[in-house]
């Protein structure tokens, strides 16, 4: 497909035009974009100040707000990856992710349904929160980045996909929790590329735009299912709560507890944690371990920024896993205690 | 003692052990769970069926529920669940967007979603409001009255008494006795089909 | 004396009745069929006056429910389906793919996990990882379990790789750490924008790998 679309970036206002003329095609749009800009003469400050943290707000907006389409790649794991999303503002949001390379899979998502599809193997239909974006590497919005842990700051200009893009820097204090660096739109804000980092400033993994087009609704065709949803599982879990009878005796500084479940057919003793500094989140499993297995030493596992720390205590299997560095994890998984009376909170 | 602090008594009688308790909280929503259920599922025994199984989850999950929540609430959200689950497990796709659904729960007494029920279904629903509404237009005003203020009004037997000027063994009985008459009326319908 | 107990339940209903007398009835009630069916019927009423929806479910329906519980309670207890299992199918499955542990497969040309800080924790040699190269398209699975996410297409080289810039052991993706997987990703994404994604997307990762004929062939729009 052409993309055209940076001519249309020009346009400002261009997100009025967008909520106004859905029905057209794309390129209707730029039609009457381009006449209304040659009639209206909109004002060319929308791009005002920001500071960072602002800017970061207007990022996750616009990742829900805003019609788009485009092609990036992404990068993890130590591999290269294509892909094309379409997205589409309004009622929930609703979104497809093309794998362009290597085996065929995409996602689709309309508002918090998602179905994921892989060649070979059975359609999957997973629950997610509203608002959920399919891009990867989106670390929230400004306010949630508390400014004890992260630092926000500027860090110059680029250009992504022919637009000009504002360069952010997340940056971790400690060694507790990755870092980011966000390329955004000048005026969509929306992110065009981004990249998680460590501690010494390495990538641990990047997306970026080759091409996007910004304004115009996608076909309905471009937000249906490409392939053949026969077969079909799924999880969805009933959030449940409970006096918790486990508690993290020594959080690593700036995360908080912020919420648990347990599976509605489980084991009634299983526990599963959340805990997040705002941007990251560590789940902590708790359930009673196989015990036609013998226990098993203290293990660290790592995927990616993806880390897994599990020890068995008694009968228990404590597992800690989220996108943190392996210090995090295991500090989590170290502290694991029974609260000696389970308290309500 | 309020209703939903009814719900909560049953509720811990059912975490102590007590089936009956779950008995009594299946009866009381049954209807509207399989309404609920409805909007996924159109096949009338297989609705039943799913509804039957989400309470059959709710009761297995019923040591994990806390007073914090609204035990309708808490259940509603298992039935969508296990709804989602059937269709997935038949090879079906959900409705994708749920809107309205997680709106009716928020405001579960305005909930009035009528929009994939089968047309028998919905002739049966408006035959049950005929029925009750039209059984209270006839009731003697202090029996209408009592009613309305309980059931529409939600408002205690305190207050009506209040209203009313009347005690509130008066109240109880006005209350009862209208139950009753819309009772009489309601059986022949909700029979066994 | 039907009509005394019938006000009660009326009564009971709005949560206006005596300590006592609740405790009587809720006992009473369940047991006696009419009554529990008055009970019932009495919530009709109610819903259709608050104009809520409702089905007329009759009474054979709570009947039903109870006779499931009954007929239920045993399977709880199966025996050799271990807990977690429970937990990551969300039901009752099938044994035989319990087995089932997977592992993350190494891309072709991708074979020097990468230098960094070795860590001093103390690795535990993991057992011989099982491959799972067989599952296919035909494979069906019980109702309500997930198939794998990461499930290799094609029969590929199953020796796990560390991608990670620390020397730790390679996540290893059984179902079990597969449900906690998702299920983090499901809950985290309250906190964060991302949700499933970078693990739906390690699904194509085996595009370097052996790729049948008819897939390689095919093409996304």
């Amino acid at each position: 497909m052409t993309v055209r679309s940076r001519r249309f970036g020009l346009f400002e206002g261009r997100i009025g035009v967008r909520l106004d003329w859905t029905p057209f095609s794309l390129r209707s749009v730029q039609w009457v974009g381009l006449l209304l800009f040659v009639f209206v003469h909109a004002p060319t400050a929308l791009a005002q100040q920001k500071n960072p943290r602002q800017l970061l707000d207007a990022m996750s907006k616009a990742v829900v707000a805003l019609d788009y389409a485009g092609s990036f790649v992404y990068e993890h794991n130590g591999q290269l990856d294509a892909l094309r999303l379409f997205h589409s503002a309004g009622s929930g949001g609703r979104e497809r992710l093309v794998s362009m390379s290597g085996l065929r899979s995409e996602i689709v998502r309309a508002g918090d349904s998602m179905t994921c599809l892989q060649s070979g193997l059975p359609t999957q239909l997973l629950q997610v929160r509203r608002g959920t974006s399919l891009l990867p590497l989106l670390p929230g919005s400004g306010r949630a980045f508390p400014a004890d842990y992260y630092a926000v700051s500027e860090a110059g200009s680029d250009r992504v996909a022919g637009y000009p893009a504002r360069i952010l820097e997340v940056s971790a204090r400690d060694a507790f929790r990755y870092g980011y660096r966000l390329w955004l739109d000048e005026e969509s804000h929306l992110p065009l590329r981004s990249a998680q980092l460590d501690g010494e400033q390495r990538t641990l993994a990047q997306y970026m735009f080759v091409s996007l087009e910004i304004g115009g609704k996608p076909k309905e065709s471009d937000l249906t299912i490409g392939g053949e949803t026969g077969l079909a599982a799924h999880v969805a879990e009933t959030p449940l709560e409970d006096p918790l009878r486990w508690e993290v005796k020594d959080l690593p500084p700036g995360f908080v507890f912020s919420g648990a479940q347990r599976p509605t057919n489980g084991p009634s003793t299983a526990e599963h944690h959340l805990y997040t500094d705002g941007v990251a989140s560590v789940s902590l499993y708790v359930e009673p371990r196989d015990r036609s297995a013998s226990a098993i030493a203290d293990r660290a596992m790592a995927r990616g920024a993806m880390h897994v720390y599990s020890r068995d205590v008694d009968v228990w299997r404590i597992t800690a896993m989220g996108e943190v560095p392996a210090a995090t994890v295991e500090r989590i998984a170290q502290s694991t205690a029974s609260r000696s009376d389970p308290v309500q909170h | 003692m309020g209703e939903s602090d009814l719900d909560q008594a049953l509720v811990e009688r059912v975490q102590n052990g007590d089936r009956g308790a779950f008995d009594l909280l299946v009866r009381k929503y049954q209807h509207k769970l399989v309404s609920v259920i409805s909007r996924y599922i159109n096949d009338w025994s297989e609705c039943q069926d799913v509804a039957q199984e989400a309470f059959v989850r709710a009761y297995r999950a019923i040591g994990s529920f806390r007073g914090d929540a609204q035990f309708y609430t808490w259940i509603y959200r298992i039935a969508i669940n296990t709804a989602k689950n059937h269709l997935v497990s038949q090879g079906r796709r959900p409705p994708t967007d749920d809107v309205v659904v997680e709106d009716a729960v928020q405001f579960d007494g305005a909930s009035r979603l009528h929009d994939s029920a089968t047309p028998e279904r919905e002739l049966m629903r408006q035959e049950i409001e005929r029925t009750v509404f039209a059984t209270v237009e006839a009731l003697p005003e202090e029996l209408k009255v009592a009613i309305t203020l309980r059931e529409v009004d939600g408002l205690s037997y305190e207050e009506i008494a209040e209203t009313m000027n009347c005690p509130i063994g008066t109240v109880r009985s006005r209350i009862f006795r209208a139950r009753e008459a819309i009772d009489e009326q309601l059986r022949p319908l909700l029979s066994e089909k | 004396m039907n009509e005394h107990i019938h006000e009660q339940i009326s009564a009971l209903m709005d949560g206006q009745l005596e300590r006592d007398e609740t405790r009587f009835l809720l006992k009473r009630l369940p047991a006696d069929h009419a009554l529990a069916a008055r009970w019932s019927r009495y919530h009709v009423a109610r819903q259709a006056l608050r104009r809520q929806d409702i089905t007329a479910t009759g009474v054979s329906f709570a009947e039903g429910v109870m006779a499931r519980l009954d007929a239920d309670q045993p399977a709880l207890h199966a025996p050799g389906v271990s807990r977690w299992m429970r937990w990551s199918a969300g039901g009752a499955i099938a044994a035989s793919v319990a087995v089932a542990a997977l592992v993350v497969t190494r891309p072709v040309g991708d074979v020097s996990p990468a230098a960094g800080g070795a860590s001093t924790r103390t690795m535990v040699q993991q057992g011989a990882p099982i491959p799972v190269a067989t599952v296919a398209a035909s494979t069906s699975y019980p109702a309500g379990f997930l198939p794998p996410l990461l499930a290799p297409n094609a029969p590929v080289d199953a020796s796990p790789v560390s991608f990670g810039t620390d020397s730790l052991e390679p996540l290893t993706v059984d179902p079990r750490m597969q449900s906690y997987l998702i299920r983090h990703y499901q809950a985290a994404g309250a906190a964060g924008q991302s949700g499933l994604v970078p693990y739906v997307l390690i699904g194509s990762q085996q595009r370097d790998a052996a790729v049948k004929p008819a897939e390689a062939t095919s093409r996304n729009r």
